[in-house]
């Protein structure tokens, strides 16, 4: 059956709506911060065999991640005959099925509910939800855990609800094992509404349409999404990419690990290896295969056409290959909290394979990975809520420092980075919820690498522990090996950690990844890494620099020191063009030489 | 009784419409925009639809604007030396904003719109209050005092200044304010807590930034504006139309620009209400296309609904607002086929300049105007009343050329798939505003307007199970019509966050108070008599832990606790219809009071002039329609008669519009003058 294009297009609105109504529907509803004000959450629709027709996207390492776990479900679990309608299936296994194609972490929960249509499955309605916590050797998974049971509850996939009816003793099963069982089951609610919103609407399509036309509707999105990703991946020139990278490279746990991959593109096929990768480590940054597959689409997705409809068709034409037992597919019993940071050094590690086939396209290395979070207890001021004895979680700054600069633009500073998209949460927000003040938030000056087109600056975030018996972890990467630049683009700022101790006592700390307890009145700084910078700083318009200077994202000392842009120190700002042109042309005859 | 005149200032066209309160009867004009001088254009309307309808200047009591400026300020990037005054550690609130990306999460070529004050003009004063309202650091005065001054040297003409948590405690701001009168008299100030009193820091930072950007240029054109009218020797009560779907007074609007915003399309819902009243169908979608875009908003219960949230050309507001959803698919959008060999339309329109390729004004790109010339639902010969004669050749030409050829398609069949897939569009917006918010379409009318609404309304019924569609008697001047019928609309919020088990009834009821007396004397100020002041309390409530409100209306009646309980109860049940699921052992919260202030205007019934002697069938053609070819009626709406049927297929003209009636559709002109037009299923269910 073929479907005319009109019809085509009505009905990829309407999968596309559907499964933004769902994620919009979990933001409103839930209660955690995490979900309601970073909306770390996102729906993904599913045919009758398990193949992604639409997305309702919010972060990207969710979405892709879904169809791995949904085929796992499937084909080692729940095959789609013993299903009824109303089941809500719920899981949060790394590593169920035996491999490591579940859910990313332990606190992301995936719901899957099937969609019939007079009594024939029509498809799959599935949302993924981080939740704040499932348990584990410390509040919201923050810990280095060495071994998945560190990670709290670990759900095979199972049936939360069966034809309609909430397993009430499940449910206070897992409850039971969160330190926040009043927000788990605001979230969980949240959630199993959302994806029946899902599935009401998608029965209220086939009302309209039928089973035959949404069906084939689904087959030619599918065909035209490949069609369109072939003829993308067609411009990339036919060849093999090879790069690698390095996670903990500071020395934390034993580092710096190595990620490697090698692309190959031939005639609009291409495929991911990550042999040469290093095996996977006693520490929560090991990605599962899902996760590592999500972060590969993710990429190619970003350097093909962002507008190509979300769909098992973008995925055809790339395969991904990676070693068992690796930090980019690993197996029991490894720890995956962290899989993320792993994940964003996927991005920069593709990135920068493909940056000499297209050079237009790609962007310099970006901040990566940034958690920043602390609990505690005040039961003066935050009395209500909160887990055990009001212990209030705050985090901030998920992933939002600076990104690479572009081929034709300066980077994004302070921004969520590739693979998180995770909103932050205004400070008003935080300090009604938990016992913290926020000192600063501020961009980064000098932090963004020098480039023709800079990097995006990295965030300075300060907060004070107004809680008793706190606890504060933090993750972040590239603190020696900076965000590196391309084409003669500079590196960004590294990332540091401060502690200032109510006594006054100042220090940076160690290792970029770690926990420690803190008193009352000890005072955090992050300061987020910067982007690398794209092509040759000498080449940056000058005025583009004094820009810069005047706004205060770069120093008069660097504008020269970088830029070779001599300013003058009035209020004026004024270009020394002479003596800009002379220093730049002195610079660009030694670098010739 | 007296004149009301209405003006609403659209992309394309400038539509006035003058309305006699008293007889109801209305005198209607289309003048072109003038973008680089909106006040010429305006002004000219003014003098012709006085002229037309021989009234004396002086009987024209009140002047109501419907204006697109802040919006084009926004488009068009105006410098303007905003300043902007933070707590210490917080002047980059305003660039870092939520930091995400929100439009698509693989377009990593994305810039957020810059920020409206740069960092050089964003400084920072000593002094922190925290979310309990305590002071933990007082304001530094000398700092402050040194701040102003290097605004005031930095010639900044307009300062926003927003401090953490001064929602709940405006004490520094208000300071502030008066430092600024002492040291920088010239600048005018905006400041957090009297533009959006509410939490989230980015947000209210955003609003009060966009107030203060926009404040100088706003001040400037209604004083000229002012001054225009009172040239010409009129004394009328000058108003505005807000975002809130209300007017305000000239005086207002210089204060609060930014409740200026999308000042013309909410006129165009205010109309979509007025109609569904009269017309007896109380729950409504209104949907005014014109040459740009299409907006619709949602009526239930007689009153259009309002959004939690909102954004003007990606900046974040916090204002009241009716629910709008726009899209880019007007008369003027482009259609054109993407890189996969995919169909689309717009965002981008031809405008009025070059036009459509029919215009015959040097356009070249097919256009939905376009489309329905080639399938024969416009006229060439009669479109905006004969004044511009289509070329449908040259429609042919564009269609082939850009859709037909590459498609392998004849041109009728791309004409129809341009058509359906700007449909597609404008379902989508339907939805956001209905299926999104857990309205299902089939229990909705639609009520459609603008230049090109009624060609496309009957068709998009159909796709939605829409029952009923509605065309009123001037389609193409229906938002200028809003804007005469609109009542005096001020809002009030007060925060205070606290479970709705601990309220004290008393307390509330004095916030509630308070709130009152500000709305009673902003109305009173303005000459709205007792009688005619309305005044609608609500809360805003969730779930203790959810970051989102629901609003719910409370009676006026004074607080009691049985009162605070039935509130609860109609909390759960908004959230188990909105959202599907209810928390019942869950606490609710209280988060805002909200007073709403109406100053009723009166609503004439309006007299249609129809010269019933005329026959109204004045040829016929052929249509094509999704089925083929159909030799279709035209009529002339001018002669259509209340009580007139029609049976579909056929084709209705008139001056600035044209209705579409599709087969197995029937029309009836009701007293009012309106089409009230039913589907095949679709039975009225009142009247």
């Amino acid at each position: 059956m073929s479907v005319n294009p009109i019809t085509l297009e009505v009905i990829r609105h309407a999968f596309e709506s559907v499964a933004e109504q769902m994620t919009a529907a979990v933001t409103r509803t839930s209660y955690s911060d995490i979900v309601k004000e970073g909306k770390d959450c996102s729906s993904a629709l599913f045919d009758q065999k398990g193949r992604l027709i639409a997305e309702g996207a919010n972060v990207p390492i969710h979405l892709n991640c879904l169809t791995p776990v949904l085929e796992t479900v499937l084909s080692h679990y729940f095959p789609a005959d013993s299903l009824a309608q109303g089941d809500v299936i719920l899981t949060n296994d790394p590593y169920a099925g035996g491999d490591s194609k579940g859910s990313h972490h332990t606190n992301d929960l995936i719901s899957i509910q099937p969609i019939f249509w007079k009594e024939v499955l029509l498809g799959f309605a599935t949302i993924m939800v981080h939740h704040s916590d499932v348990g584990g050797m410390w509040p919201g998974n923050s810990a280095w855990n060495q071994e998945i049971w560190q990670e709290g509850l670990r759900m095979q996939p199972i049936k939360l609800y069966k034809g309609g009816q909430l397993d009430e003793q499940l449910l206070s099963l897992i409850l039971n094992n969160s330190r926040t069982p009043y927000k788990m089951r605001g979230d969980l609610m949240a959630q199993v509404s959302a994806c029946t919103k899902g599935v009401r609407a998608m029965e209220r399509l086939a009302d309209k349409y039928g089973l035959e036309l949404l069906t084939a509707s689904a087959e030619e999105l599918m065909e035209y999404s490949e069609r369109q990703t072939r003829s993308q991946l067609a411009k990339i020139p036919d060849g093999k990419y090879e790069h690698e990278e390095f996670i903990l490279e500071d020395g934390t746990a034993g580092g710096p690990y190595r990620l490697k991959v090698a692309i190959e593109v031939r005639d609009g096929n291409l495929s991911v290896d990550y042999m040469g990768t290093d095996p996977q480590i006693k520490g929560p940054i090991n990605a599962p295969w899902s996760a590592t597959y999500s972060a590969t689409l993710y990429t190619l997705r970003c350097l093909t056409d962002h507008t190509i409809p979300s769909n098992a068709g973008c995925q055809r034409p790339i395969i991904v290959t990676a070693p068992e037992g690796s930090l980019v597919n690993c197996r029991l019993p490894a720890a995956t909290y962290q899989r993320m940071v792993v994940c964003h050094s996927v991005v920069d590690l593709i990135m920068g394979a493909l940056a000499p086939a297209i050079p237009d396209r790609i962007m310099a290395d970006s901040c990566g990975c940034i958690y920043n979070s602390g609990t505690g207890i005040n039961l003066e001021t935050h009395s209500r809520g909160g887990d055990v004895e009001c212990r209030q979680g705050w985090s901030d700054c998920c992933s939002h420092g600076g990104l690479g600069a572009r081929a034709t633009k300066d980077g994004l500073g302070a921004m969520a980075c590739h693979v998180t998209n995770v909103a932050n949460p205004p400070v008003e927000v935080t300090e009604i919820g938990a016992p913290v003040l926020v000192l600063e938030r501020a961009l980064r000056p000098n932090s963004g690498g020098a480039g023709q087109y800079r990097g995006g600056l990295g965030q300075i975030y300060t907060w004070k522990s107004l809680a008793h018996d706190a606890l504060f972890s933090w993750t972040s990467q590239k603190t020696k090996i900076p965000p590196q630049g391309f084409f003669k683009g500079k590196p960004g700022q590294a990332g540091r950690w401060m502690v200032r101790k109510a006594d006054g006592e100042q220090s940076e700390l160690e290792h970029a990844i770690g926990n420690m307890e803190l008193e009352y009145g000890d005072v955090v700084t992050c300061l987020m890494a910067g982007g690398g910078g794209y092509g040759d700083p000498l080449l940056r318009d000058p005025d583009a620099v004094r820009q810069d200077v005047i706004r205060g994202f770069v120093s008069i000392q660097n504008a020269r020191g970088d830029y070779g842009v001599v300013i003058s120190g009035s209020e004026s700002y004024e270009i020394d063009l002479a003596a800009t042109e002379a220093l730049r042309i002195d610079r660009l005859t030694k670098a010739d030489q | 009784m007296g004149y009301s005149l209405g003006i609403d200032t659209g992309g394309t066209h400038t539509d006035l419409i003058l309305m006699d309160r008293e007889t109801g009867r209305v005198w209607t004009v289309k003048v072109p925009t003038t973008s680089a001088d909106p006040l010429k254009g305006i002004m000219l309307g003014i003098d012709r639809v006085l002229a037309i309808s021989g009234n004396e200047v002086a009987g024209l009591d009140e002047l109501i604007y419907g204006t697109t400026l802040v919006t084009n300020m926004l488009v068009q990037r105006e410098k303007v030396k905003t300043g902007l005054i933070t707590t210490k550690g917080f002047r980059d609130v305003l660039e870092i904003g939520r930091a995400y990306r929100s439009s698509n999460i693989y377009d990593i070529q994305m810039d957020p719109p810059p920020p409206l004050v740069s960092r050089d003009l964003r400084l920072e004063v000593t002094e922190r209050i925290n979310f309990q309202g305590q002071v933990l650091e007082a304001l530094d005065e000398e700092n402050c005092r040194a701040v102003v001054r290097k605004l005031k040297s930095r010639e900044v003409e307009t300062i926003a200044v927003c401090l953490l948590h001064s929602y709940i405690n405006s004490s520094h701001e208000q300071r502030i304010k008066a430092i600024i009168a002492e040291e920088y008299p010239e600048a005018y100030v905006s400041l957090s807590y009297e533009i959006n009193p509410v939490f989230r820091e980015y947000e209210r930072t955003s609003t009060t930034v966009l107030n203060a950007y926009v404040t100088p240029q706003m001040v400037e054109h209604l004083d000229d504006f002012e001054m225009q009218v009172s040239q010409r020797g009129l004394q009328s009560w000058l108003y505005t139309m807000q975002a809130n779907g209300g007017k305000s007074s000239f005086s207002v609007a210089r204060k609060c620009p930014v409740n200026v915003t999308n000042s013309g399309p909410v006129a165009g819902a205010i109309a979509g209400a007025y109609v569904a009243r009269v017309t007896g169908f109380p729950n409504a979608i209104t949907l005014d296309m014109g040459g740009t875009s299409c907006d619709v908003a949602l009526i239930d219960g007689d009153n259009p609904k309002f959004a939690a949230e909102s954004n003007v050309e990606g900046y974040p507001v916090q204002i009241s607002t009716i629910d709008l959803s726009i899209v880019g698919a007007g008369g003027g959008s482009v259609a054109w086929i993407d890189s996969g060999g995919g169909l689309r339309v717009g965002p981008r329109s031809a405008g009025a300049d070059p036009g459509p390729a029919c215009y015959a004004q040097g356009g070249t790109e097919p256009t939905v105007t376009d489309a329905n010339l080639i399938t024969d639902r416009l006229n060439p010969g009669y479109f905006l009343g004969g004044e511009i004669c289509l070329d449908r050749e040259a429609s042919k030409r564009a269609i082939d050329t850009f859709i037909a050829q590459p498609l392998g398609m004849t041109t009728l069949e791309a004409a129809l798939g341009i058509l359906q897939v700007a449909n597609a569009k404008m379902i989508r917006a339907i939805k956001l505003v209905s299926v999104e918010r857990g309205y299902d379409p089939h229990d909705f009318v639609l009520i459609a307007f603008g230049g090109a609404g009624p060609l496309h309304a009957t068709q998009l019924a159909e796709e939605l199970e829409i029952p009923v569609v509605i065309v009123p008697p001037f389609p193409g001047n229906t938002s200028a019509l809003g804007l005469v019928i609109a009542d005096m609309r001020y809002d009030y919020v007060a925060t205070q966050i606290q479970n709705l088990d601990d309220v004290d009834p008393a307390l509330s009821e004095k916030t509630l108070q308070a709130l009152e007396a500000q709305a009673h004397n902003q109305l009173s100020q303005e000459g709205i008599p007792a009688e005619r002041q309305c005044l609608e309390r609500s809360f805003d409530l969730r779930y203790f832990g959810q970051s989102h409100e629901l609003n719910i209306p409370v009676d006026g009646q004074p607080l009691a606790q049985e009162a605070l309980h039935r509130i609860g109860l109609a909390f759960h049940a908004a959230h188990r219809r909105i959202h599907g699921h209810a928390m019942e052992g869950d606490p609710v919260e209280v988060v805002n009071y909200r007073v709403s202030a109406v100053g009723t205007s009166p609503k004439p019934d309006f007299a249609f002039q129809r010269n019933g002697n005329q026959d109204a069938i004045k040829g016929r053609r052929n249509v094509f329609f999704d089925s083929g070819h159909l030799r279709s009626p035209i009529y002339e709406r001018h002669f259509l008669k209340p009580g007139y049927q029609i049976d579909g297929p056929a084709v209705i003209e008139q001056i600035a519009s044209t209705t579409v009636l599709c087969p197995n559709q029937s029309a009836r002109v009701d007293a009012h003058g309106n089409l009230i037009i039913a589907l095949a299923e679709g039975k009225p269910r009142t009247q």
